[in-house]
């Protein structure tokens, strides 16, 4: 699967392939019903606004806290990891956070890899820097292997395979196992399927690979949350756990955990828990008789500490991946996760994707702002106010933006100045709108042609600005 | 800061990139006074909207708890058996029946139970013993049909069964098998995971503060991602019965 890292060439405006999404009229079911359902269920999970409010602040109040004492808790966290026997890595980059795990795993002659969702190892590409050692890797997440085999990149940060239907999942596992898959689209059937191939998987690995939710500064704890069980069998039946994550993944107490993971539950599934919760501190200790034998962290900055520094910005940071933005946000809703082309797509991909240092120019404009994704965040980041300064520092005329877009926009404010600076000139400019500003037709619009079409025209009044003061006895003095 | 040499050990390698992270993230203007300042919200009371009920003094009746607990696990899809100390040998035995177990692990303690041993032997299943080497066990632990554990806490708010990797018990005893049978005490009913926090109720065999792996177990494991049709028995067992002893009857 691919993630767009250099974008200078790759990626087509979002606007390019969102057209191209609206005309998929099965994916535009299968989005539109899968979503309805999500905003069902979070609606149902938060019956009462006053308890919603009260936990919403004080999880946004622990992560801003833990955002603020971020270095001292990494390096808390650390010593305690590296007391109970966790290897702590550290890495500045992608490249450096993926080569650093294909290292650990050749320090152990891994062979078959099994993971256990993680948007992170998405980010850094793991899986074909492994595939390109030779290295066989299994995603073991129903989601996940279903786009493994499509060969597709995930577009949900919580159901990867949302954009598929249950005939489209059929006809891929009959492919890949022609003469296993069952034939039916049976979901029971299907799952039944998935689960003995992947339980070969669980017994022969010979490492497992993971992300982490929340990471306990105070204990030195990785704490897991998922449904399915392949995260916890991932973790414990190899003998080698890797588990990788962002910095800002960190909170400070033990005790800061139970909000955190009530909120993530609700506001993704409308779960009041998920069904695994896992808590681990340290490798297999004397006397048990399984969980690996060596657990290795790998902490990945990525740009995270450029976005730690402006206060505003660092709210992204808070962002506890329940997916929540996207499955209220309606452009996600009919364009899909794939529109975006990116590791994290909908509303926290648009803020997140161009601070990661990825090349997305688009992603701050494809927005209306209507703020339906900040209403619903359960840490509250404010992520209309993030899009609008995002797009503010791309227009700064000192910006170094290039392309007839932002020739176009730098060329309006020229203009706008010399009207403003030239008193005749604004004059003329003034009375030809209100005599000829009604009647533009469409293709003489220009640039505001694709903005028009769907929207009502200002009206243009007979008269400027101007001559109705001085027609109320308002002097130029 | 001169770059790392690349023939350094992996350790040095990223001590080097820690130094540049940790510097990257001090270097900035802000104090920790910019953190947010959230009306009516006291960040070092994290537990309080758990906790809030008891200390105003309200007693939620040991049934009602229990019933809650019922309700939530049940919801998730697992089957509660209400049971007492004395018959639970002779119900683990029929319930297990029921489901077609023929083998079944159980930690030291169940298996050298004389009652559970009798219960046993009328019935066609093999009860075996955590094997003591790491290997077999990965390999047999995959093959067995049901194992039966015990609990630290049950949490009532969630329907969840708190556990945690132990000698007798190991991770995947509970995870790798078909059908688990969990036991829990009336004794062990908590309101919330607040609450089980608090009380640490892990707190055994005490190597710290955290256990190697401690775990909340809610449901049945469970998958949406087949067009948000939920399914039981993705990766974790497809059964999850609990055997609720109430230890207040005689």
């Amino acid at each position: 699967m691919t993630t767009p890292q250099n974008t200078d060439t790759a990626t087509p405006h979002l606007r390019v392939a969102a057209a191209q999404a609206l005309n998929n009229l099965a994916l535009r079911k299968t989005m539109g019903s899968a979503m309805d359902g999500l905003v069902t269920k979070r609606h149902e999970a938060f019956p009462d606004p006053a308890r919603e409010n009260r936990l919403r602040n004080l999880g946004q109040a622990i992560k801003a806290r833990a955002l603020a004492d971020l270095p001292d808790l990494l390096l808390e966290f650390e010593a305690n990891c590296s007391r109970n026997g966790i290897v702590v890595h550290w890495a500045q980059s992608r490249s450096e956070a993926a080569l650093c795990i294909r290292d650990i795993l050749k320090d152990h002659n891994s062979q078959i890899i099994i993971k256990g969702k993680s948007m992170v190892s998405e980010e850094i590409d793991l899986n074909h820097v492994l595939e390109a050692d030779g290295m066989e890797v299994v995603e073991s997440d129903l989601g996940e292997f279903i786009i493994q085999l499509a060969k597709e990149a995930p577009s949900h940060i919580i159901a990867p395979a949302i954009h598929k239907n249950v005939a489209e999942i059929a006809a891929l596992f009959a492919h890949h196992f022609p003469d296993t898959a069952p034939r039916t689209t049976d979901p029971e059937a299907l799952v039944a399927f998935s689960r003995e191939i992947l339980r070969q998987k669980f017994q022969q690995a010979d490492a497992g690979v993971s992300g982490v939710n929340f990471a306990i500064a105070e204990t030195g704890t990785l704490c897991l949350i998922e449904n399915e069980g392949n995260g916890r069998l991932s973790t414990t039946a190899p003998p080698l756990h890797i588990a990788v994550m962002g910095i800002e993944k960190i909170i400070a107490k033990r005790d800061d955990f139970p909000v955190l993971l009530e909120l993530l539950t609700r506001s993704a599934t409308g779960q009041p828990i998920s069904n695994y919760v896992n808590m681990i501190t340290s490798p297999r200790r004397a006397g048990e008789r399984d969980g690996p034998t060596a657990i290795h962290l790998v902490l990945l900055d990525g740009n995270r500490t450029a976005i730690h520094r402006d206060p505003l910005m660092r709210q992204t940071l808070a962002c506890i991946r329940c997916g929540a933005c996207m499955n209220h946000c309606p452009i996600y809703a009919r364009i899909g996760g794939h529109s975006y082309q990116s590791v994290y797509p909908g509303p926290i991909g648009k803020i997140l994707t161009p601070q990661l240092g990825l090349d997305r120019p688009d992603m701050p404009h494809a927005s209306t702002l209507c703020g339906a994704c900040a209403d619903k965040c359960p840490v509250r980041i404010p992520i209309p106010d993030i899009l609008r300064e995002l797009r503010h520092r791309q227009t700064s005329l000192k910006s170094s933006r290039r392309g007839i877009g932002a020739r176009f926009d730098r060329m309006v404010w020229v203009l706008w100045a010399i009207l403003q600076r030239n008193p005749l000139l604004y004059r003329i400019a003034a009375r030809a709108l209100t005599r000829y500003g009604n009647h533009v037709p469409l293709v003489l619009m220009g640039p505001f042609r694709s903005w028009a079409r769907f929207r009502r025209r200002p009206y243009f009044s007979a008269e400027t600005l101007h001559d109705a003061a001085r027609q109320h006895g308002f002097a130029d003095d | 800061m001169t770059p790392p040499d690349s023939t350094a050990s992996p350790m040095t390698k990223t001590t080097a990139a820690r130094d540049m992270i940790i510097a990257a993230l001090r270097d900035c203007q802000h104090h920790q006074s910019d953190a947010i300042e959230i009306d009516n919200t006291d960040v070092d009371n994290p537990l309080a909207p758990y906790l809030e009920a008891d200390e105003s003094g309200v007693n939620i009746p040991a049934a009602e708890t229990r019933q809650n607990f019922t309700a939530m696990i049940e919801d998730a899809g697992a089957h509660v058996i209400a049971t007492t100390a004395g018959e639970f040998p002779h119900i683990l035995a029929a319930t297990a029946s029921e489901y077609g177990v023929e083998s079944l692990i159980l930690p030291q303690i169940l298996l050298h139970d004389v009652a559970i041993q009798d219960a046993l032997k009328a019935t066609a299943i093999e009860a075996h013993a955590v094997a003591e080497d790491p290997d077999i066990w990965r390999k047999e632990v995959f093959s067995f049909d049901a194992a039966c554990t015990d609990c630290h806490a049950a949490i009532a708010a969630t329907g969840s069964l708190v556990m945690s990797s132990s000698p007798q018990q190991p991770r995947l005893m509970s995870l790798a098998v078909p059908i688990h049978f969990a036991v829990v005490r009336s004794s062990q009913l908590y309101l919330t995971f607040a609450h089980c926090l608090r009380a640490r109720v892990w707190d055994v065999d005490n190597h710290g503060d955290m256990p190697t792996n401690l775990f909340l177990i809610s449901g049945p494991s469970r998958t949406a991602d087949i067009e948000q049709t939920l399914v039981r028995g993705a990766h974790g067992p497809r059964h999850l019965v609990v055997f609720l002893i109430d230890e207040t009857a005689s």
